[in-house]
């Protein structure tokens, strides 16, 4: 198998999503900000599945040193992929009164995606090979009173990765993106309910990964998302804005 | 800043529910900067919530799941040392190093338990008459203080936050990571031997006899049995395959029912649980076979949920140890008890404990322990569980923690007599308690 980079490793699914891929003999370079954390899953990892772990120190605010994770090749061999799964939440209130928390939030979950993807590109276009994956959500499809400003960020992200997607289309250079519901993590926990709706991040994980190796370029994790975000884009707007979601 | 869940959370006998604010930090950071967060008034860490009372729940205060620090830090093959987070499943270990034939040296009924709950309880398992407590298989543990430093604890550095944080349920800090020592099996089989035991007098007697031959040793007794037959048991007797073993180290099955909701609460009553009685004695009366160690160890681990089957209203779970000399007689008073009060249980295991270990708030001691499941029915059961631990206290006995709710503090405190000295570390490592539970607060632990 190859190596894969996995930005922002510390969070529930990107936990998930190495051991998934630890799995499949697949060797890891864990990037995130706590980095004795990570080492803690770099340890696992190798421990359970037998296989090649890396930490790097990733923040996403320090764009000066994203190209960092390109550079540092561990055991000298061409990574090839790069999941992106780093993200912020936010307080959508606090983000209404305050444009710093409203810029952390568009920073977090788009800016810091366009430095790490371009990033990406350019290292997968020059070996012609390679997959690029970032973690969006169905919170981008459509603008809720109640997260809009994470909504937009992902919604921004969406279509930057439909345009990448296009321009490396005629490489071997694949850009995936996963559409994620909602997920039982830290981001979601003391938010919403447990339920029939809300995902294990290690199910999750497994479609990501099958979903990667099957060839797609956008997909719904878990599927049935598809069919809920189908029926709310169909609402009219002039409906919809009253709607209490 | 981490947010919470505030709900009512019980221990596994479903009873006594509480709210709690519940946390559930992702890493050993996260669960640093729990420490300082000024709406919190007190901690405890909780693992899979297997503890039957109110051990690993802390009503009022914050009830921290640290089942998200579930990883292997290292492992050596040669010595069969590993180390983990304490949110580390048995059953995880199981399922990783059992396959590379490796076994926990002690293991609780359940493999569903974390390891950080294994320390904080000092668990047994059917060989504590042979290996000691689940202590014994420690080196050492990191805990992070109130204080939010964070000690290696072994019997050589700080030993006495080592013996106080053994079985100290969670009561000293965070337990954090944990290093412990795997027993190398060439096999999953264990060769167990049945034998029928009339009355308890027979079945103390045999274990006795066996002790010897045997590593691991259960008995399950029928408690709806009076007069002659009473404490009429089958005995259940193992050793390691013997080599050749056939070579199969094979993890789990699934467990292959759930209990899918509360069943009404008077589905195990005298009736049902006669009847299966009746079945299971004649079923396992003799012989000898060989039998998968998931089968051995946990019975129950094939139902999930099986805590469901004592309805809505709960269980409570009632273990006690007694000294050899005075097994027989106290045993035979709270069966008469229960007998008279009515009070049917489905599940009553005995077996022989050995010596008493270091661990200040350890449960075994030498003697027989006895382990009973009854429906919780509100203060008439409590009541009844009074008597009992009245007649235990009497007896040169005491109760398990992990299983207590009902325990009074003055009867606890005799019945722990190393009490004192736990509360001397503890007041030197969290003077202002931040580390509390409910069973804590019931018992007057931090109390002089």
């Amino acid at each position: 198998m190859g190596s894969v980079l996995i930005v922002g490793a510390t969070s529930g699914i990107a936990r998930a999503i190495a051991v998934s891929f630890a799995r499949r003999k697949w060797d890891l370079v864990l990037a995130g900000r706590d980095t004795a954390d990570l080492k803690c899953l770099a340890a696992d990892l190798a421990i359970r599945f037998g296989v090649r772990t890396a930490v790097r120190a990733f923040e996403a605010d320090a764009y000066e040193s994203h190209h960092l994770l390109f550079e540092d090749e561990p055991w000298g061999v061409s990574l090839t992929g790069v999941i992106v799964c780093h993200g912020y939440m936010g307080s959508q209130n606090e983000a209404e009164s305050s444009i710093k928390e409203a810029r952390k939030v568009i920073d977090v979950n788009y800016s810091s995606y366009v430095s790490v993807l371009h990033l990406a590109a350019s290292y997968l276009g020059e070996r012609d090979a390679g997959f690029i994956c970032a973690l969006a959500s169905v919170a981008a499809l459509r603008g809720r009173q109640s997260n809009y400003m994470y909504g937009s960020a992902k919604a921004a992200l969406v279509t930057f990765l439909q345009g990448l997607r296009s321009r490396m289309a005629r490489s071997q250079v694949r850009v995936v993106t996963v559409l994620l519901g909602v997920v039982d993590t830290k981001m979601t926990y003391g938010v919403v309910r447990p339920g029939p709706l809300v995902a294990t991040p290690e199910r999750v994980a497994e479609r990501v990964v099958r979903g990667i190796q099957s060839g797609r370029d956008v997909f719904y994790v878990p599927g049935f998302w598809y069919w809920i975000m189908l029926g709310i884009r169909m609402i009219p707007e002039r409906v919809f804005k009253y709607m209490r979601l | 800043m981490l947010r919470s869940v505030t709900a009512e959370i019980s221990g596994w006998g479903n009873h006594s529910r509480q709210t709690s604010e519940i946390y559930r930090p992702e890493s050993a950071t996260e669960t640093e900067q729990l420490l300082t967060y000024d709406r919190i008034s007190s901690l405890l860490a909780r693992g899979l919530g297997r503890s039957y009372g109110d051990s690993a729940v802390n009503g009022d205060g914050a009830t921290v799941l640290l089942t998200h620090l579930n990883r292997f830090l290292s492992f050596d093959p040669e010595t069969g040392v590993l180390e983990c987070e304490a949110g580390v499943s048995l059953a995880h270990i199981l399922q990783t190093f059992l396959p590379r034939g490796f076994f926990l040296p002690v293991t609780p009924g359940t493999k569903h338990v974390t390891v950080g709950g294994a320390v904080a309880n000092d668990v047994h398992g059917k060989n504590h008459h042979r290996d000691g407590a689940f202590s014994n298989c420690i080196i050492s543990f990191r805990l992070m203080l109130a204080s939010g430093e964070i000690l290696t604890c072994s019997r050589e550095s700080h030993p006495y936050l080592f013996w106080a944080t053994v079985g100290g349920i969670g009561l000293t800090g965070f337990i954090l990571t944990v290093r412990l020592r795997l027993v190398r099996i060439h096999s999953a089989l264990f060769s167990v031997k049945y034998l029928r035991a009339r009355n308890l007098d027979e079945a103390l007697e045999m274990f006795t006899t066996t002790e010897k031959e045997y590593q691991y040793s259960v008995a399950w007794i029928d408690c709806l049995k009076g007069g002659r037959s009473l404490g009429r048991s089958v005995l259940m007797l193992g050793n390691p395959a013997p080599d050749p073993a056939p070579e199969t180290l094979k993890p789990s099955r699934n467990p292959f029912l759930r209990i899918p909701f509360y069943l009404p609460a008077g589905t195990l009553n005298s009736a049902t649980i006669g009847a299966f009685n009746e079945v299971y004695f004649r079923r396992h009366g003799s012989g000898q076979r060989l039998v998968h160690l998931e089968s051995f160890f946990y019975p129950l681990d094939a139902i999930l949920d099986w805590n469901r089957m004592y309805g809505r209203s709960g269980f409570v779970q009632y273990q006690v140890v007694l000294p050899p000399e005075t097994s027989l007689r106290g045993m035979t008073r709270i069966l008469e008890m229960l007998s008279a009060a009515r009070a049917s249980s489905f599940l009553a295991v005995l077996k022989s404990l050995g010596p008493e270990g270091q661990g200040l708030l350890s449960f075994p001691k030498r003697g027989f322990t006895l382990a009973l499941d009854l429906p919780f029915r509100g203060p008439e059961v409590e009541a009844l569980l009074n008597r009992l631990d009245g007649v235990v206290l009497e007896n040169g006995g005491r109760v398990y923690l992990a299983k207590d709710s009902v325990l009074k503090r003055d009867v606890f405190r005799e019945m722990y007599p190393r009490l004192g000295q736990f509360q001397e570390i503890k007041s030197h490592v969290d003077p202002n308690h931040l580390f509390s539970s409910s069973m804590a607060r019931r018992l007057g632990i931090m109390e002089a």
